[in-house]
């Protein structure tokens, strides 16, 4: 192996004598076509490589006799430095042999351009040391070395931080790469919740037990603010008690439904307190206005971390919406690697088969269903409009039971002596009903929809799609539901002037705040505790009865699948939970931070012992746009309410940190009022209408702009794929120019399927028939083709734009697309040109064409 | 389980400072520059190397592991492409691996491998007849490995293959050149997270 340059010409190659540059050439205008796809440039202006070269290429070029993998050691170091020229002949390659050109014109990376193996890169990279080391420049060197190891080292800490990665790798090599993926998203939630969780305790729950208080001074109560009155606060604060029982029983009920003892903890709003803290940094710190900054913080903070996750691999997916790649991503992207154990790799074949035979028969049947009779259409039309009707049905049936039970609830405990009427069992049955009503139905209707959908006769993919999308507005909605019962309920204008308390028909809350957390408590307690018992009271027995029992009905019933979409949907509905609750009960996050981990814990046993890999193969990145999309619309409808909240409902007189302020966000105005008038004025200005306005009006103009922006760059890529296209026309048609001149058949490729194997050239001319510049220019045999111009003189060096060249023009005036004047099947004289005139006729080709 | 302990074995070896007796520091340089791991993982992956061989303790860095002890470990035990890998991947041709082989095709699939080199490396796997082009030959070997057991009918096949050159094929020569599959791959994001072995 040789790595000196030594071309055949001796110590000085001639000019033209460069045996990477049309290639890398070509790369580079592959290069910025691509690119410009990508980031939406001009097209680029360079002409064609390919065509301004292909004259001094084409037989210039030595075609190697090294095999591929022979090739691969005369490559650039790494990959990334390949802009620097390689001009690499071996000494043994001998004159008599030309590139195949066809090989290296047609890839980005001919065979030549593989990466090398490590040791050979070692080599390379050992030699540029020595270089570097005896060159001059010391100072730069170590400062590059520091930098070099900072890098490494962070890149040490990062793996190193990586939570969970063992694990995750069992995973995949049990389950597959899908599976993973609900891991990975389960693992960003967890850190998620720990983030709100920890910012909700340093600036809220631990100031507030932290600090002395400084009781109402100017910090809380501003200066000649309305909306604001000490005065109710002191006499309804007193009135808000909750009856702490010291009875065991009681004391767990009332720890699962958040009453009682619960009632009066750091959990929930009604602890806080609205007075100034003395905090150690300027000995005042204004609880309500933390408290109301940190709820919008963690607002903003998800919705950020949300974006900034969902815009990775959306931005990917929305690139190529309109080009098919259903069949290539199946099959060069079907096998996981990761996969390591042999029962699942015997179920991803399955799995493969399945989808690949699918989809095929689903194409097939495609252009059956577009030819249905239109008595079939009708009756399908027909199926389909009754369960959709049924679907709404279904759903609306469903709010309306949530809105009944959590109705009923409500009364049932607004009777003051419901608890020494009823079992204590009863109580917390009653307590829990709206939680479990909504569990319930979140269990039992999407199997509903399972079954109808099959009636429905959707492709598969749209039935999954559908049948998600069904599942996701059921559990939105009775969220939804749930809020608007709660809303009537907190918004029932009955109420009696001193404490702002629901008096005759309104249910009479003390602390309504509490009251909603509350819910968003009981609803998270009892999600984690089904998702406990799922796992373990439902796929752990049959996974016991399908290892232990021999009969043939347990062998049927096979272990449990890992479903993906659900489990996602369930972890999901568990961050929306967290998000509605939060202002409530400002230590719900850390719940949500236990139920991830501890789910994490027991998925991973479910995917690792108790159930079997999915057998639709699921597309991990689509999902997880989905299920993003279907998390972002549910933190916009928890947004809502909690937004809502802020703005326009009165806090309760008796509790929490608001209790002197008519609305929540009076506490701002609070702290506006003590600035110095100069900043009062300028945020006056900044919050005016005619402010906003103008920064709407700038927001639509920047959004109107940039979607314009992307129409174009739509346009662009069209076409700039259409110019591909042709570029592979013109150089199959160069291509064929060539080979009709050398004397073999264009159409010899494609009749011809098995080719030789890797050493040798595949499919160049033979060696025989074509000469070297050298011999050439001895011979100075040059004949006439009908076609070329007639050369008299053989120049020593080829002009590297030779102006007269048809062939060329003709080529050009292709690739510019004005106007089609080649008929690219129809290339003259395959047949007539034998071996004897191809020595003649390439020497033609190199001053010619 | 197996690799985890493993793995423990790694990080006290490292923080004994004894991790560096079986490469040099030049070497361990050198290494963490031409791949995407860091010392430590590299430390992993030669013990996974060792671990497959029979005698493991007679292992060195030149030590060249056969085709069949290669399969041994379990990611490429199951793989339908286990041949081509370890074709692809062996310096000598010869589908055996020395270390630094092992070490650049862990590399190669690792999670923190670019897109472009894993493409690269997915392209000469699947170019089985190694012509630089993906045939109809490569599909249909490519396609009957991926569906293991059960095989596609003939015309199942057929209708698949073109379907699949239809979609990719833009210069009409009836095969993927790598330019092609190139550009098919950075356009599936599920590419990148299938064609991976973790550590």
């Amino acid at each position: 192996m040789n790595r000196n340059r030594v071309s055949p010409f001796g110590e000085n190659p001639p000019p033209y004598y460069s045996y990477g540059e049309e290639v890398e050439k070509f790369d580079d205008y592959y290069d910025d076509a691509l690119n410009s796809v990508v980031s939406g440039e001009n097209i680029p202006t360079k002409k064609n490589p390919i065509i301004d070269n292909v004259n001094d290429s084409v037989l210039r070029r030595r075609r190697s006799r090294r095999s591929a993998r022979k090739l691969r050691r005369h490559q650039q170091l790494l990959e990334g430095e390949s802009n620097e020229p390689d001009v690499i002949v071996d000494d043994d390659d001998e004159d008599d042999d030309e590139d195949d050109l066809r090989t290296r014109i047609e890839q980005k990376k001919g065979p030549g351009h593989w990466t090398p193996f490590l040791h050979e890169r070692r080599a390379k990279l050992l030699q540029k040391e020595i270089k570097q080391s005896s060159g001059c420049c010391g100072g730069s060197n170590t400062n590059r070395q520091n930098w070099r190891k900072f890098k490494i080292w962070k890149k040490e800490m990062s793996y190193k931080l990586e939570p969970w990665g063992s694990w995750l790798k069992n995973v995949e090599g049990h389950q597959g790469t899908g599976v993973v993926s609900y891991f990975v998203f389960l693992r960003w939630l967890f850190f998620l919740n720990l983030v709100i969780f920890i910012l909700m305790l340093l600036f809220v729950t631990i100031p507030y037990v932290a600090f002395s208080n400084n009781g109402y001074t100017y910090v809380v109560t501003g200066s000649g603010v309305s909306g604001m009155s000490v005065a109710s606060e002191q006499t309804c604060s007193p009135l808000y008690q909750v009856n702490v029982s010291s009875d065991a029983k009681t004391l767990i009920q009332d720890f699962l439904q958040g009453s009682g003892w619960m009632e009066k903890t750091a959990m929930f709003y009604g602890f806080y307190d609205s007075q100034d803290l003395n905090s150690f940094v300027a000995g005042h710190y204004s609880l309500p206005l933390a408290y109301l900054l940190t709820s919008l913080v963690i607002l903003l903070f998800s919705l950020i971390t949300m974006a900034r996750y969902t815009m990775q691999s959306f931005r990917e997916n929305l690139e190529d919406q309109n080009e098919k790649h259903q069949y290539c991503n199946r099959v060069f992207g079907g096998w996981d690697f990761a996969l390591s154990e042999e029962g699942t790799a015997v179920l991803k074949h399955r799995s493969l088969y399945k989808d690949l035979a699918g989809e095929l028969a689903e194409q097939r049947h495609h252009e059956a269903r577009k030819n249905m009779s239109s008595n079939d259409k009708c009756r399908l039309y027909t199926i389909r409009f009754f369960i959709n009707f049924m679907v709404i049905c279904i759903l609306g049936g469903s709010g309306y039971l949530i809105y009944w039970v959590t109705d009923w609830v409500t009364s049932f405990l607004a009777d003051p002596n419901y608890k020494t009427n009823n079992d204590a069992i009863v109580v917390l049955l009653v307590e829990f009903l709206p939680s479990l009503t909504i569990t319930a139905l979140n269990g039992i209707v999407p199997l509903i929809f399972g079954i109808v959908v099959k009636a429905e006769n959707y492709t598969p993919e749209f039935t999954i799609k559908i049948t998600l999308i069904r599942t996701v507005f059921l559990r939105l909605a009775s969220l939804a539901v749930l809020i608007a019962t709660i809303y009537r309920i907190v918004s029932c204008t009955d109420k009696e002037t001193t404490c702002n308390v629901g008096q005759n028909a309104c249910d009479s809350l003390r602390c309504w705040e509490t009251y909603v957390g509350q819910n968003f408590f009981k609803l998270i307690v009892l999600d984690f505790l089904v998702k406990v018992g799922v796992t373990l009271g439902y796929e752990l027995p049959r996974k016991i009865l399908t290892t232990k029992c021999d009969a043939a009905i347990c062998k049927k019933i096979g272990l449990a699948e890992f479903d993906i979409p659900k489990n996602v949907l369930d972890i999901v509905y568990t961050q929306t939970l967290c998000w509605l609750g939060f202002f409530y009960a400002p230590l719900i996050p850390a719940l949500a931070t236990i139920s991830m981990f501890v789910l994490f814990y027991l998925k991973y046993l479910s995917a690792m012992y108790n159930t079997n890999p999915p057998e639709i193969p699921y597309k991990a990145s689509k999902s997880n746009n989905f299920f993003m999309i279907v998390l972002m619309i549910a933190f916009f409808l928890c947004c809502l309410p909690v937004g809502y909240t802020m703005v326009k409902l009165t806090p309760s007189y008796g509790c929490g940190p608001f209790r002197i302020y008519s609305y929540m966000t009076v506490c701002v105005d609070a702290t506006i009022s003590n600035f110095p008038s100069w900043l009062q004025t300028i945020i006056g200005i900044f919050t005016s209408g005619s402010f906003i306005i103008i920064l709407l009006v700038l927001l639509s103009l920047i959004i109107y702009y940039t979607s314009s922006k992307s129409g174009a760059r739509a346009k662009m890529i069209v076409m700039l794929k259409e110019q591909m296209i042709m570029e592979g026309k013109d150089k199959q048609f160069l291509l064929n120019r060539i080979y009709e001149l050398t004397g073999e058949k264009p159409g010899a490729k494609k009749k011809d399927n098995k080719r030789p194997p890797s050493n040798g050239p595949r499919n160049g001319p033979p060696p025989s028939a074509v000469k070297t510049v050298n011999e050439v220019h001895q011979n100075g045999n040059v004949s006439k083709d009908n076609d070329l111009t007639p050369v008299d003189d053989v120049p020593e060096v080829v002009p590297y734009n030779d102006p007269d060249d048809s062939t060329r023009k003709t080529a050009e005036t292709a690739f510019k697309r004005e106007v089609t004047p080649v008929d690219w099947d129809q290339v003259p004289g395959d047949e007539n040109t034998n071996r004897t005139t191809s020595t003649v006729t390439a020497t033609n080709v190199a001053f010619d064409f | 389980m197996k690799y985890r302990l493993e793995f423990c074995d790694v990080i006290s070896k490292d923080n004994m400072g004894g991790g560096s007796s079986i490469f040099t520091k030049q070497e361990l340089d050198d290494y963490q520059e031409l791949t995407y791991f860091t010392k430590k993982e590299i430390h992993h992956v030669y013990k996974r190397f060792k671990s497959l061989a029979p005698n493991p303790e007679a292992v060195t860095k030149a030590t060249k592991l056969s085709r069949d002890e290669l399969y041994a470990l379990p990611e490429i035990k199951v793989n339908p492409f286990k041949d081509r890998i370890v074709r692809v991947f062996s310096s000598s041709g010869d589908d055996s691996m020395t270390f630094e082989d092992f070490l650049d095709m862990m590399s190669v699939f690792c999670d923190h491998a670019p897109l472009a080199i894993k493409i690269e490396y997915a392209f000469r796997i699947y170019d089985f007849d190694e012509d630089d082009s993906l045939g109809r030959e490569d599909l249909r070997k490519l396609i009957d490995r991926l569906t293991g057991e059960m095989k596609l009918g003939e015309s199942d096949m057929e209708q698949l293959i073109q379907a699949v050159i239809e979609e990719s094929d833009l210069d009409n020569d009836d095969g993927l050149s790598f330019a092609e599959f190139e550009h098919k791959m950075t356009k599936n994001p599920e590419f990148v997270t299938s064609f991976r072995i973790r550590m």
